[in-house]
């Protein structure tokens, strides 16, 4: 049985304009022990539609279609029993390191914090534990940084705290919303080498958002490709990058600057932008920024079909032979 | 990057270079000594009568230092156990007040939305309301003591900081750190008591030390309406309530409490502002 086990999850948001569409029905499936990648731009749903997998929406937010986390359904359950499973069950981390450690609390005691939401364990032994997850997640001087506080730490450090808050309660799924985005490359090369290291010591379940597909090449065995609150494509790692089948894939992948392209080239932009959520044309989200694109594109949502190495929904998926 | 010990200690560090607010603050805290130990100095109790001199002036030799009321008690010890009572009756009440205001302040700002309103307007009806009135009611329709005193005035006072704290408990809920509390399973107690209220204390602090003298004020002035403390305990209130009767014939009798009062007040106003700057890193 999947560990993650997504059926048709819509999540609107409800604002003074009218109903807003962010995820429009989205099937995906996580085993224990994958590493899967999300991908899209900004505003494709990605961040939105794990959200609604722990039931951490806006106050705005509705859910619909089945959300089941080790069996047990999700959507619509109470807030209580969600609390016993943000933790032990799914934890986060998120882009914003800074933001997301409480500024007047010392490591320690975050740590401990985080810990201490489930279990009844003595402080003691908590910053014991404390200090070995520090060691865990590769800070230096563990033992001094329990008594910091986060503004005394640098961005990288930062973000290993929160990594290491987040897996405090040991948790079955680790959930990863653009954990790289906010840190300079360097950093961010040794946040994906954690995550690599903390995979194989822990055998640990890894959902990553990002929109940086270096960090997926790098990390995740399967990615998914996420465009306008519907997934277009997913593959294993390997199979997306060298023969992608969505256009859009193809489109995000040939953006991607090379160290061999001739100085002074512009960039391979896909052209257009995204369509905005609620104002999405009929038939393929896509279709209007495609270069495949034809009449039936225009009229017919193309349905997410089976292909040998994962799905793609696509009229007219790129073949072998096409270049892109 | 600051040193280390984190932000109470910078604030300190900060607080003890403004020195209007550090000599306010040595000030209180040695009034407030006084006014526990100062009663001893004398040998005269606060409530012993001497016929024989009513209403004396200020006399280095008599032992009455401050002069005597006109009952012949001396107004030194009366002036301390004033001060004490008028102290401790804001203490207290801005504890009561800082205890429901900050609770149900936080509640509404982390709740939001439906309860957020209920509470809220529960707080504007109450604000609505006269609030001298209402304690007038409590303390006509219960016995009147000291204890009610301080409970039907800092009834009133958490109003304004259950305002304050909900405004700033609104803020923080949208920043990450609560979102990131939230998502490591964090129920709500604690998301309150351990995320949000700690990150509210320098607000709170501050406007604790600036409603302090709200609260002295209004003892003093319900004492002076003879409605407060009542004989033969003394309060600031109703010794300067004495004294503005014999004003012209014996101005110490005025002139004693109402300085203590006024030294109380300016102290607990400087100390605030001293504090609302040492608490904000952006200055300095």
């Amino acid at each position: 049985m999947a560990l993650l086990q997504v059926d048709r999850l819509k999540v609107d948001f409800r604002t003074p304009s009218g109903s807003v569409p962010a995820v429009r029905g989205i099937d995906l499936e996580i085993g224990e022990g994958d590493c899967v990648a999300l991908v899209g731009e900004s505003g494709s749903g990605k961040s939105q539609a794990l959200l609604a997998c722990a039931g951490l929406l806006a106050a705005n937010g509705s859910t619909a279609g089945s959300v089941r986390f080790a069996g047990q359904e999700i959507l619509g359950m109470p807030e209580r029993s969600l609390q016993r499973l943000r933790g032990p069950g799914f934890g986060f981390v998120f882009q914003d390191s800074i933001g997301s450690l409480t500024p007047h609390l010392r490591i320690g005691d975050q740590l401990v914090e985080s810990l201490q939401a489930h279990r009844t364990v003595s402080r003691k032994v908590a910053l014991a534990e404390a200090r070995t997850m520090l060691d865990r997640v590769q800070v230096s001087d563990a033992a001094k940084r329990l008594s910091q506080y986060p503004h005394e730490l640098s961005g990288g450090t930062r973000q290993r705290v929160a990594i290491a808050a987040a897996l405090m309660p040991r948790p079955r799924l680790l959930i990863a919303d653009e954990p790289t985005t906010a840190l300079d490359v360097t950093v961010q090369a040794q946040v994906v080498q954690l995550f690599r290291d903390l995979r194989r010591e822990l055998g640990m379940t890894l959902v990553i958002v990002t929109h940086d597909l270096g960090v997926v090449a790098g990390l995740a065995e399967r990615v998914i490709v996420m465009y306008a609150g519907s997934i277009v494509e997913e593959a294993t790692t390997p199979v997306l990058f060298r023969r992608p089948r969505h256009p859009y894939t193809a489109g995000l992948l040939a953006a991607l600057p090379r160290l061999t392209d001739p100085a002074g080239q512009p960039m391979r932009a896909i052209p257009g932008a995204p369509p905005p959520p609620g104002r999405l044309p009929p038939g393929c989200a896509f279709a209007p920024r495609c270069t495949r694109r034809d009449a039936s594109c225009h009229q017919q949502v193309p349905a997410l079909a089976a292909t040998r190495a994962g799905r793609v929904a696509c009229h007219h998926p790129l073949q072998r032979s096409d270049s892109w | 990057m600051k040193r280390a010990g984190g932000l109470w200690l910078d604030a300190a560090r900060r607080l003890a270079g403004k020195r209007a607010a550090m000599a306010s603050f040595c000030l209180l805290v040695a009034l407030g000594l006084l006014t526990v130990i100062g009663p001893a100095l004398s040998h005269f109790p606060p409530d012993e009568l001497d016929w024989s001199m009513m209403g004396a002036p200020p006399d280095l030799d008599s032992g009455h230092w401050l002069g005597t009321d006109r009952l012949g008690r001396d107004l030194f010890v009366r002036t301390l156990h004033g001060a004490r009572m008028s102290l401790g009756i804001a203490l207290l009440a801005t504890a009561v007040s800082l205890l429901i205001g900050v609770t149900w302040g936080a509640v509404a700002g982390y709740a939001g939305g439906r309860v957020d309103a209920a509470l809220m307007r529960f707080v504007d009806v109450l604000y609505a309301l006269p609030n001298i009135f209402f304690v007038i009611i409590l303390t006509v329709v219960f016995d009147r003591s000291p204890m009610l005193l301080f409970v039907a005035i800092g009834a009133v006072g958490w109003l304004t900081m259950a305002r304050v704290v909900r405004g700033q408990a609104l803020v923080l809920m949208r920043r990450d750190f609560i979102e990131a509390a939230i998502a490591s399973g964090a129920g709500p107690s604690r998301v309150i008591f351990r995320h949000v209220v700690p990150n509210l204390l320098g607000t709170v602090i501050v406007y604790a030390t600036l409603m302090i003298p709200q609260m002295i004020l209004i003892e003093s002035f319900l004492s002076f309406l003879g409605i407060g403390i009542q004989e033969p305990l003394s309060s600031l209130g109703n010794l300067i309530a004495d004294g503005a009767m014999e004003m012209e014939a014996a101005p110490w009798m005025l002139l004693v409490p109402a300085t203590c009062l006024v030294i109380i007040v300016f102290c607990f106003n400087f100390l605030g502002d001293g504090l609302r700057d040492a608490l904000d890193p952006q200055d300095g």
